[in-house]
This record gives structure tokens, C-alpha cells and sequence, in this order.
């Protein structure tokens, strides 16, 4: 009884082994024909739209007005993401600021409903972001503008944009 | 053919099959070999091989921390030939975090890191080659999980095992082709850094057991094993692809040779010499990923090596300090091709962008932030960088600890930087070990912020034990004081002669005081007890930040504890002789208590942010209870039980914590797994419908 089981679990295991080193294998472009993979249309968390970007308006200027704990209040011209089209369902809209010399890289993202066409929808950045210390002055960044699409972050746009830093007295 | 000709041709066939049989047969005995060498035994083998397929449940293709970018980048970089960074595969552009520009190109960092990612990297890029690689991976797993059950069934000697997890193997995988999507393109550069960090968890766990079993028990050293594989910080940056797993196997690596250089309370049949060697080639090694840390592991593992070392015989010493010039020698070519300085490390170079990190040897690697998608886990650079200081005389003398020569100030005052900075603000101490919620609001309004900083107790409870760990070798240490008073006529000193089991000792003075120091504390100990200090001074200073996540920088730290509270007290006995109870306690914390704190979170309406701060509440409650549990019980000697059923708890917590984080608030890229990627779909759909 116990040698069967043995033979049986020895022999389950190595079925195994060998079914799962053939699905492998004939996945690949060696058996061509065997397709285990499509591209199928999921309820991918909130974003299983798909979505036409058409005009971005990214902030013209950005002030970062040191407020002393390591953090900046930030200002900047209304930043604004136009979608011509989301089919299929919501999507997930990321805007994201990089500014290398303070050590900033601060994301917002939010749900935009789909479906919808020609819908500009305005990005509400933080108060406040997080950077080290800077000598007050004019800094490059950069700020883009992504879209998870089927778990997928793809980056849309991105642009350069002058911050100006501040003690936060002027 | 004639039939004698078929007859020589069938048995040319039978000898080519055979003989391929025989090299497949002798190349997988050699992987057998290979693989025990460095997992030590089939318990070994069997944690890390369980501790993967933990890990590749939370494995998702993309990135979550911005400083990422530079490391694909360069990945890319060097699988094409050159360190330059020539094309942006992955992020906004050249100018991310972590990439530094010299002479008009850019680079990379940590090339230690990228280089041992780079045999992974071209085994996906193989593997996507002959098959769909969402497939193989998926297939992996399920070759990963027959491979465990028949360890586990061998160790066992129950082959039910095997059979069960061949099974289960087998289901998953045929689960898992049901309509996978297939990765995306070239994601190979970040799946490899990936599995690197993974395979660097899953060792870190099995270096904890290897060292345990040396000093204590097989079951004490399972027991810390697993402990460190999933239920502190290093499983939780597993499959995330920074340093800091790498590091934590370093570290853990180093310690165990230097047991073994020692040979404390085992025999090694390694020449200590060779271990030795062995230990400062990888301290060597590492200065390639990252070269602040490797100093601070060299500085107390060459004064206590050199100091409790057998012989220093020339010999010895050259052999020691050639393995380890020998170890730098990639970390200076590189430099010396990137910036024509042998000795300064990329992330002592110019950022990209603009900007200098020449004054931040440990500040450089503040530069990873947090993730481009997602608000519920940002990040930003130090946000309590300032002394804050309240006693007069100390901020001069910080002001001069920075002062110091570059090289000086590098060197050293980045430590005694960290000494004046934690007198001046001893309450750092408790925003990063104990309570970080409140700081966190202070410097970082706006929830999603807070979200994403949690203290050490709050991300592994299990630092309860460690904390209570003194105040039970103290209470010990009395408690055998009175005994022996009680039942002893002599001096004070003659008293605690006894207490400490030890007559009149041979030899000199000296000599009595290193057996006595010794008896306390084994030079591993005290190695890691000095790398542990160190590496806090070094980040205590930048400390909390809002993108620290388990306080990340200090991730060695969470083993060392755990592997200190295995080794002293009674603690790692008591829970070793109720394995049972540990584990089933810490499965019921996981499989009752993930789901009780997702449904108590739509219950509730609970934004992310809440769930988060809910977390760490949790967390420092469980922690506080198994603090006041360890010293109760081991100084009691009663309610053994109770206590291994908390560090269950404990242990599920964090584990808990890890997957909460990994299955549903991090969402960066798809589940490599299938399966998993249908599961937290669901999920995350139910949770934000109903909490929208």
C-alpha cells in the first residue's frame, strides 16, 4: 500500500514536471501553432478603458515655496489632461513632477469615467510636496502625464518645466 | 537498411540515448551539490524554495520606485556592452533618480547589482526567446512548487507530500493558462533585477537558518529562517528590485563565515583563512553595489576579525587582504571608467538634472522615492534632515562633524554625524523604531503621503521580542545575581563568579576579560550588533522620510534582530520546542486576518491611506503585547504557549502586511502569476467600488 502511494506520488510528480516542461515549451515559437496567451479585455482594477489623449496643458511655471520640515508649497498654473475618447470603461490618470536638484518626485493619480469623448478633466496636484533643501532660484523638471491601461503604466507625455524655488518669505 | 545494419543503427541510438541520460544525470547531480552547498540541507533548500513561492505571488511586472529606472536603464546599458546609459528603456527620461551625468553622458549606479542581474537577464531573454515567458514563469512556479513538496516529503519521509504538491503544482498551472495576457515587451531588464532580489530574500532566510543551526538547534534555526523570509521587511522588498535584499544577504553572509572563521560551537572543516577570505570578497564585492554600506560593514568586521581571529600570521593577513583588494577591483574599473576617479562611486557624481550629491555619501541614496503611479505610497527625499536640536552645544558640533575634511567627513563624520544628530533629537528614535504616524502627518500633510511610512514595530511586530530581549537577559542576569547570594558565602564578586558558572579562570587578566566578554557575546554578535549601530547612525540623521516603507535603509536590521532573539534568552528555545503553535497561529493571522481587514475596510468605507494608518496600528499593539509577553514568560517561566501563539500572530501580521501591500494597495504592473492578477483584480474592483 505505502510502495504503491510512493510509485503513485513519484510518478504523479514527474507527469508533472513533464506536462508542465511541454505546455512550456510548446508556448514558445518552437511548435508555433500552440497559442496559451491573448489579449483578452479584463476588469483590470479601475482602469479597463482605453483612452485617445488629445491636448495636455502642463503647468507654465511651478513655485515651490520652502515651508521649512523638508517640504514646499507648491504652486503653478492649472494643469489640464484632454481625453477625445475612453471606451470601454474608466481609466487611470497618473501626473507625476520630477525635480532632480530638490530630490522631488511627487505622482497624483486619479479615476477618470469612461466612456466618454472630448472631456477635459483637471488634475489636482498637491499642496505641499515633499524635497531637500535648495538654494532659492530657477530649477528644470520635468512632468509627465501616464495612463494604466490594462495594468500597464504607459507614459503619454512629458515636458520640461521651469520651477522656481523660494525661501518661502518672498 | 538491412536488419543487421538497423540492429548497429538501433543500438548507436540506444548508446546516445544512454549517454545523454548519463550527462543529464551527472549535470543535475552537480546542480543538486551546487544547490546544498549553499542552502546547506534539504531544510535549507526547502526554505528557500518556499520562501520563492511566497515571493512570486507579489511579483509584478514594473516598476514602483522612480531610482528604478536608473537600474533598468543601466541594465539595458550593459547587456549592450558600455556603462552610459544611451537609451531610455524604461521611465520619463535620462534625468530619473539615481542616474548620474559625467562628461556629457549619463550612468547608472550600484553596477554590482546590475552585473549579477545580468546571467538573469539573459535567461528571461532566452526563455522569451523559445517560449511565451508569462507561460515559463507560471511553469516555474509550479516546477518550484514540486521541487518543494518533494523536499518537504523527503524531510518528512512522507511521500503524501509529494503527491499533494504535485497536484496542487499541477492545478495552479493549468489555472494559470487559462487566457494569460503575455508580458509586455521588453520587460526582461526590470523581471531580472527582480529575480535577483527575490532569489537575495529567499538566501537571506536560508543564511539565518545556517547560522542558527550552527549556534543553537535544526529547529531554532528553521524557526529564524522563516522568520526572516516572510515575516519581516525582506519579504516585503523581495520582489521589489533595490538593494536592499541584496544587502541583507550580504550581511547575513558575512556573519556566517565569521562563525564559521571561529568555529563557534561547531567545527568547520574549512580553512579559517579561506573563510576569511571569503567574508572580506564579498564586503569587497559589495562596495560595487553600494559603497557607504560596504564601509560600514567593513569597519567592525575588520577590528572584530583581526581581534578574536586564531592567528594573524602574515600569511594569514595577505591572504585576507588580497582576497579583498582582489574583490575591489570591478568597483575601481568602473569608477575609474566612469569618472577617471577609481574611487568615487556614481552616486558621489553629479545627478542628472542638475545638482550635486558630492556632500551625501549616505544622503545619496535618499534619491529613491516613491512610485510613479499610484498615490497611495509617494515618496520624496529626507523630510527630518534637520538636528532639531534643543541642547545648546550641539549644534555647533554638528556644524563642525560636517566641516571635517571631505575624505575625514566620509569616511567618519557621516557616524559621528549620526551620533550628535540622535543626542539632539532622541525622539527620531522613536518616530523610526516605534510610532511613525505622527511625524509622518507633521512633515507630509495630505493622506496619501502618510500612507506610505511606516516605523520599524509597525512593519514587523516581531521587533517586540527583540526589544524586550535586554530587559530579559538584565532581569536573567539578577535574577541568577540574588540565586547565588541567596545560596553562596564569599564576596560580591565571588558571588557573581558563580552566578556566571565559572570558578577562579585560568591565565591573565586579559585573557579572563575576553573569555568573560566572549561568554557574553560571540564576536558574530558583536559584529552585528556594531554593523547595526553603525548602519543607524549612518541613516538615523535623514530619518523618518515619507517614503521610507519599513524604513527601508535599515532593512539588515530586521534579521539581526531575529536572529538575535533565536540565539540569547530563552525566547528561541521556548518558541522552537512549539514550532506548531508558532505556525498555526501565524497561518490563522494570515488566512483569517487578511480577509477580516479587507471586509472591515469596505466595511468601514476606508480610503487607503486609513487602511494604512489601520496597519500600523495594528502592528504596534501586536508589538507592544509581545514585548510585554517575551519578558513576562521568559522571566515567569510560565504561559510558553501564549507566547508562541503571539509570535505567531506577530509573524502573521507582518506577513499579512507584506501580501495586503503586494495583492491589493501596489498596484504597478500585471501579476506574472495569473492567477494572482485575476485574484487582486477582483479584489481591488470590490474595494473601490465600494469605497469610492
Amino acid at each position: 500500500m505505502v510502495r504503491a502511494m510512493t510509485d503513485r506520488a513519484g510518478l504523479l510528480a514527474r507527469g508533472t514536471v513533464a506536462l508542465v516542461l511541454l505546455v512550456t515549451v510548446a508556448s514558445g515559437p518552437i511548435l508555433g501553432s500552440v497559442s496559451f496567451t491573448e489579449q483578452r479585455v479584463t476588469a483590470m482594477d479601475v482602469a479597463p478603458g482605453n483612452a485617445t489623449v488629445g491636448e495636455i496643458d502642463f503647468p507654465t511655471n511651478v513655485t515651490l515655496a520652502a515651508d521649512g520640515d523638508g517640504r514646499y508649497r507648491y504652486s503653478g498654473t492649472p494643469i489640464r489632461v484632454t481625453f477625445e475618447r475612453i471606451t470601454g470603461g474608466d481609466v487611470q490618470l497618473t501626473y507625476g513632477l520630477l525635480v532632480p536638484a530638490l530630490n522631488l518626485s511627487r505622482s497624483v493619480t486619479q479615476i477618470v469615467s469612461g466612456p466618454t469623448t472630448g472631456e477635459t478633466v483637471p488634475v489636482e496636484y498637491y499642496s505641499y510636496v515633499p524635497g531637500e533643501r535648495a538654494t532659492p532660484g530657477e530649477y528644470e523638471a520635468t512632468a509627465y502625464v501616464s495612463l494604466v491601461e490594462e495594468g500597464e503604466n504607459v507614459l503619454v507625455a512629458r515636458q520640461s518645466v521651469p520651477v522656481e524655488v523660494t525661501n518661502g518669505t518672498d | 537498411m538491412a536488419p543487421t545494419e538497423e540492429r548497429v543503427e538501433g543500438t548507436r541510438v540506444t548508446r546516445g540515448v544512454a549517454r545523454a541520460a548519463g550527462v543529464v544525470g551527472k549535470a543535475r547531480t552537480r546542480l543538486d551539490r551546487l544547490f546544498l552547498w549553499l542552502v546547506g540541507d534539504r531544510t535549507g533548500g526547502a526554505l528557500f524554495l518556499g520562501a520563492l513561492l511566497v515571493y512570486a505571488l507579489g511579483w509584478q511586472a514594473g516598476i514602483v520606485i522612480v531610482d528604478t529606472y536608473a537600474l533598468a536603464n543601466g541594465l539595458v546599458a550593459v547587456a549592450d556592452g558600455h556603462l552610459f546609459v544611451e537609451r531610455v528603456a524604461f521611465g520619463p527620461g535620462f534625468d530619473t533618480p539615481g542616474m548620474h551625468y559625467v562628461d556629457g553622458r549619463f550612468y547608472a549606479r550600484n553596477y554590482g547589482q546590475i552585473v549579477a542581474a545580468l546571467p538573469l537577464y539573459w535567461l528571461l531573454e532566452g526563455l522569451d526567446a523559445v517560449t511565451e515567458l508569462r507561460v515559463a514563469i507560471a511553469g516555474l512556479w509550479s516546477l518550484c512548487l514540486v521541487a518543494f513538496a518533494s523536499t518537504l516529503a523527503r524531510i518528512r519521509e512522507d511521500r503524501r507530500i509529494l503527491a499533494g504538491g504535485a497536484v496542487v503544482a499541477l492545478v495552479v498551472f493549468l489555472t494559470n493558462l487559462w487566457a494569460p495576457t503575455p508580458v509586455p515587451d521588453g520587460k526582461s531588464p526590470v523581471l531580472a533585477l527582480q529575480s535577483l532580489s527575490m532569489l537575495a530574500a529567499a538566501f537571506s532566510g536560508v543564511v539565518t537558518y545556517r547560522l542558527l543551526y550552527r549556534v543553537r538547534t535544526r529547529r531554532v534555526g528553521l524557526l529564524g529562517g522563516a522568520l526572516v523570509a516572510v515575516a519581516t521587511p525582506v519579504a516585503y522588498w523581495a520582489a521589489i528590485p533595490k538593494r536592499h535584499t541584496l544587502t541583507v544577504a550580504v550581511v547575513l553572509s558575512v556573519a556566517y563565515l565569521l562563525s564559521r572563521s571561529r568555529s563557534e560551537d561547531r567545527a568547520t572543516p574549512y580553512d579559517p583563512t579561506t573563510l576569511r577570505a571569503g567574508m572580506y570578497t564579498l564586503v569587497g564585492l559589495f562596495t560595487w553595489v553600494h559603497a557607504p554600506v560596504a564601509l560600514t560593514l567593513f569597519l567592525p568586521l575588520a577590528v572584530i576579525d583581526v581581534a578574536t581571529a586564531q592567528t594573524n600570521t602574515p600569511r594569514d593577513l595577505a591572504v585576507v587582504g588580497a582576497a579583498f583588494l582582489a574583490a575591489l577591483v570591478p568597483f575601481l574599473i568602473t569608477n575609474y571608467l566612469i569618472s577617471g576617479n577609481p574611487v568615487a562611486a556614481p552616486r558621489l557624481l553629479p545627478n542628472a538634472g542638475g545638482g550635486s550629491a558630492d556632500a551625501a555619501v549616505p544622503a545619496g541614496s535618499f534619491t529613491d522615492t516613491g512610485p510613479t503611479t499610484g498615490g497611495g505610497a509617494g515618496g520624496g527625499a529626507s523630510g527630518a534632515s534637520g538636528t532639531g536640536s534643543g541642547i545648546p552645544f550641539v549644534a555647533p558640533l554638528v556644524a563642525a562633524a560636517a566641516s571635517l575634511t571631505p575624505m575625514v567627513d566620509r569616511v567618519f563624520g557621516v557616524y559621528v554625524q549620526g551620533v550628535l544628530t540622535t543626542v539632539a533629537d532622541p525622539g527620531r528614535l522613536y518616530r523610526v523604531g516605534l510610532v511613525s504616524v505622527g511625524e509622518v502627518s507633521r512633515t507630509a500633510p495630505g493622506s496619501a503621503e502618510r500612507a506610505s511610512s511606516f516605523s520599524m514595530l509597525e512593519s514587523s511586530p516581531l521587533l517586540g521580542a527583540a526589544l524586550a530581549l535586554p530587559v530579559v537577559l538584565a532581569l536573567t542576569r539578577v535574577g541568577k545575581l540574588v540565586d547565588s547570594r541567596r545560596f553562596s558565602v564569599g564576596t560580591s564578586l565571588e558571588s557573581w563568579q558563580s552566578s556566571s558558572g565559572t570558578a577562579r579562570e585560568p591565565g591573565s587578566t586579559v585573557q579572563r576579560v575576553r573569555r568573560r566578554v566572549s561568554g557574553l557575546c560571540s564576536p558574530t554578535d558583536a559584529f552585528l550588533l556594531a554593523f547595526s549601530v553603525l548602519l543607524a547612525l549612518v541613516y538615523l540623521p535623514a530619518l523618518p522620510t515619507h517614503g521610507q516603507m519599513t524604513v527601508r535603509y535599515l532593512t539588515p536590521l530586521y534579521p539581526i534582530a531575529v536572529y538575535l532573539v533565536c540565539k540569547h534568552g530563552r525566547l528561541g528555545t521556548v518558541l522552537a520546542s512549539r514550532l506548531r503553535t508558532v505556525a498555526y497561529a501565524a497561518e490563522a493571522t494570515v488566512l483569517l486576518g487578511v480577509p477580516a481587514f479587507l471586509a472591515g475596510m469596505m466595511w468601514l468605507s476606508l480610503t487607503e491611506p486609513s487602511a494604512f494608518d489601520a496597519l500600523a496600528g495594528v502592528g504596534v499593539v501586536v508589538g507592544t503585547a509581545l514585548f510585554a509577553a517575551t519578558v513576562l514568560v521568559t522571566t515567569v517561566g510560565r504561559g510558553e504557549g501564549l507566547l508562541a501563539g503571539l509570535v505567531g500572530v506577530a509573524a502573521g501580521t507582518a506577513t499579512g502586511f507584506v501580501l495586503l501591500s503586494h495583492l491589493v494597495f501596489f498596484h504597478y504592473g500585471i501579476h506574472l502569476l495569473p492567477v494572482v492578477q485575476v485574484v487582486t483584480e477582483t479584489v481591488r474592483t470590490v474595494l473601490v467600488r465600494m469605497t469610492v
